[in-house]
């Protein structure tokens, strides 16, 4: 499957039913967010890397490459959504990294806007999108 | 509008849950009752081999202390609305955040997370239901006391409330997390509020140093139950032991867990090695060091032995990788420690010591465990198959060799018949195993999702059928192990939680639990 055939499934897969691709960038009614996005990808997944890089150039931004070491610690990811700040978050990562990013957001009372997995190759990746 | 929610309490209309909403929002504030699909997303991802639907919450509300609980319970109660109360949220693997039933109002405790109190001389704790384990670490960092929690695997995100609620366990001599609390502050559904133990009496300042107090002990009411929201818990903490030496012993062949097993059974029950030992098999091991499953084996089924024991010889794992800590001082551990050499030779196991761990990821994790330092390592189990499926299969066993051997081998041919690995680990109590399995899926594969539902099913029963029951489960089998408990348990409970709940607002269904 190649990148843009991911991202059109990352954006349609969502569990909000279909969500537009430049939805990702939005910030929501209430002011969710300041428009601001990250894009973090797991920096040993070549497959993650491409996808987020490719997402974070529609999007206008850099995308952010985080170790898995970072991603899976509790100060780690708590720095990466600090560094957010209030806006969204979109993260292409492993299953652990992403279920640890989720759980640590969700408890801030960031809202999840879409969560997909997908196959590639031998690899499993999580494409997830959240309003911090 | 709120009655545009996707899944509304069963008996209550759209009308009467929009004033739902707007009392409970009366008390709280508008902000800490949510009904949009967004943030209740968080509370709606599970893990288990159900549809989503099943578990769909109508609202979440977030009160910030007892008094706002109270209130919500006159709500509760005045519509018979059910609430699903959650600490911390991270019963990972066991439904998540996730109601026992569709349509219950998720009652989040995360604001209620204050400490209130560290008595560094009693070594004792009262922490709120939204304390982390992260959370009160890094406070004992901070105010400098030499004293550990034990904590169970998800650590970091995960509270000591909720965890010793539903029973679990840790890895340090304090691993048995309810005999290590001590005294609990209850909302009921009432409103009233009991104080467990020595609590009852005011001005008592023993609650959390003596647990029964006088009469019957009502404590163990609360866990795995639904008679009551607890709002504050005592726990023991443990002082730092001078010396601290952890160690692995890998054994190289499944058939060792007999041999393992009775030769750690004295050295637990005497207290030699106080820790709750954890006997990992490879494929727990595997994961968090981490390997991937893909690189072995991308063939239908169950990983075959063979490349099981590749990854053994590739990565240095055991067939049984065994973690224990000595807990004293440099004397006691340096006596102790010949015990250790001595049963790992004369059981042809293969010891690695902490100096000797530098650098793996799984023994690092694990060493860290074993001394209440929250890490979340274990999140590599998620990796080994990929697709966001897992639920705990967790039945108990004696703490003798035979008995393991015997089911790990009935859990492995059942888990292998349906297409699953046998990701498992025994964690050793005193006379007890826990027998704690990962069933690992592809939720995002159909046919999957329908093998891990049967698959879970058949072992739930097989195990039932030879005596083996269930120490802690899911939500989406609540029932069907509550079931495997007979009927005079159940009739006993549903009595109980007609006395305490007689409009069944508080987490029906949990544990099999209901009016």
């Amino acid at each position: 499957m190649n990148r843009r055939g991911f991202l059109k499934g990352v954006a349609g897969g969502g569990a909000l039913g279909a969500v537009p691709l430049a939805a990702l960038a939005q910030s929501d009614e209430t002011g969710g967010g300041a428009g601001a996005v990250m894009v973090v990808a797991q920096a040993e997944l070549p497959q993650a890397r491409a996808i987020a890089s490719g997402l974070a150039t529609e999007l206008g931004v850099r995308p952010v490459a985080a170790a898995r070491r970072e991603l899976g610690s509790f100060a780690g990811v708590t720095a990466l959504l600090e560094r957010a700040g209030r806006g969204r978050v979109v993260g292409v990562m492993d299953d652990a990294s992403a279920l640890i990013f989720q759980q640590i957001a969700a408890a801030r009372g960031a809202g999840l806007v879409m969560d997909t997995y997908r196959r590639v190759g031998a690899a499993s990746l999580v494409a997830f999108a959240i309003n911090t | 509008m709120s009655s545009k929610s996707k899944a509304l309490p069963k008996g209550i209309s759209g009308a009467e849950f929009d004033k739902v909403v707007r009392e409970l929002r009366a008390i709280v504030g508008d902000e800490h009752v949510m009904v949009d699909e967004e943030k209740l997303s968080a509370y709606r991802k599970i893990m288990m081999p159900v549809p989503d639907a099943e578990h769909e919450l109508s609202a979440s509300v977030t009160p910030d202390g007892v008094e706002q609980i109270q209130r919500i319970m006159k709500v509760a109660n005045k519509y018979r609305v059910p609430l699903y109360p959650i600490s911390t949220g991270k019963n990972i693997g066991y439904g998540s955040a996730a109601p026992v039933q569709r349509g219950q109002i998720v009652m989040d405790l995360r604001r209620m997370n204050r400490i209130i109190e560290v008595d560094p001389e009693l070594c004792t704790a009262l922490v709120e239901p939204g304390v982390t384990y992260q959370q009160l670490y890094d406070y004992l960092q901070e105010h400098k006391l030499p004293l550990w929690f034990s904590c169970p695997a998800p650590s970091a995100i995960a509270g000591p409330v909720g965890n010793m609620i539903d029973r679990g366990i840790g890895y340090t001599p304090y691993g048995e997390h309810f005999m290590f609390s001590c005294g609990m502050e209850v909302v009921l559904a009432n409103g009233d509020v009991l104080r467990t133990g020595m609590g009852a009496m005011p001005n008592s300042n023993t609650w959390q140093v003596f647990k029964w107090g006088y009469g019957p002990t009502l404590d163990g009411m609360f866990t795995q139950s639904n008679y009551g929201v607890v709002t504050k818990m005592g726990m023991w903490l443990m002082p730092a032991p001078p010396d601290f030496r952890p160690f692995c012993i890998q054994y190289p062949d499944e058939a060792d867990i007999t041999k393992i097993v009775e030769a750690l059974r004295p050295l637990r029950i005497a207290m030699v090695i106080p820790n709750a030992v954890v006997i990992a098999h490879t494929l727990w091991e595997a994961p968090c060091t981490p390997v991937k499953r893909a690189d072995y084996f991308t063939g239908p089924g169950a990983i075959p032995d063979e490349a099981v024991k590749k990854i053994q010889a590739d990565h240095n794992i055991g067939a049984w990788n065994v973690y224990a800590g000595l807990y004293g001082t440099k004397e006691t551990n340096d006596a102790n420690w010949k015990i250790i050499e001595s049963v790992a030779a004369a059981t042809g196991g293969k010891i690695i010591t902490q100096e000797q761990s530098k650098g793996s990821q799984a023994l690092e994790y694990r060493f860290d465990l074993m001394k209440g330092k929250p890490n979340l390592g274990e999140f590599g189990l998620y990796n080994w198959r990929g697709g966001g499926g897992s639920i705990w299969f967790a039945p108990v066993s004696q703490a003798k060799g035979a008995e393991t051997l015997k089911q790990m081998q009935m859990a492995k041919t059942i888990l292998g018949k349906y297409g699953f690995d046998y990701v498992g680990e025994f964690v050793v109590g005193w006379r007890d195993m826990h027998h704690v399995i990962d069933l690992l899926y592809d939720r995002s594969d159909e046919t999957q999702m329908k093998n891990a539902y049967a698959c879970y099913d058949e072992l739930l029963h097989t195990f039932a059928k030879e005596g083996y029951g269930m120490y802690r489960a899911n939500t989406a089998f609540a029932e069907k192990v509550a079931a495997t408990y007979g009927p005079v348990k159940r009739d006993v409970e549903k009595r109980l939680k007609k006395a305490l709940d007689p409009n069944n607002i508080l987490a029906p269904g949990r544990c099999g639990i209901s009016l």
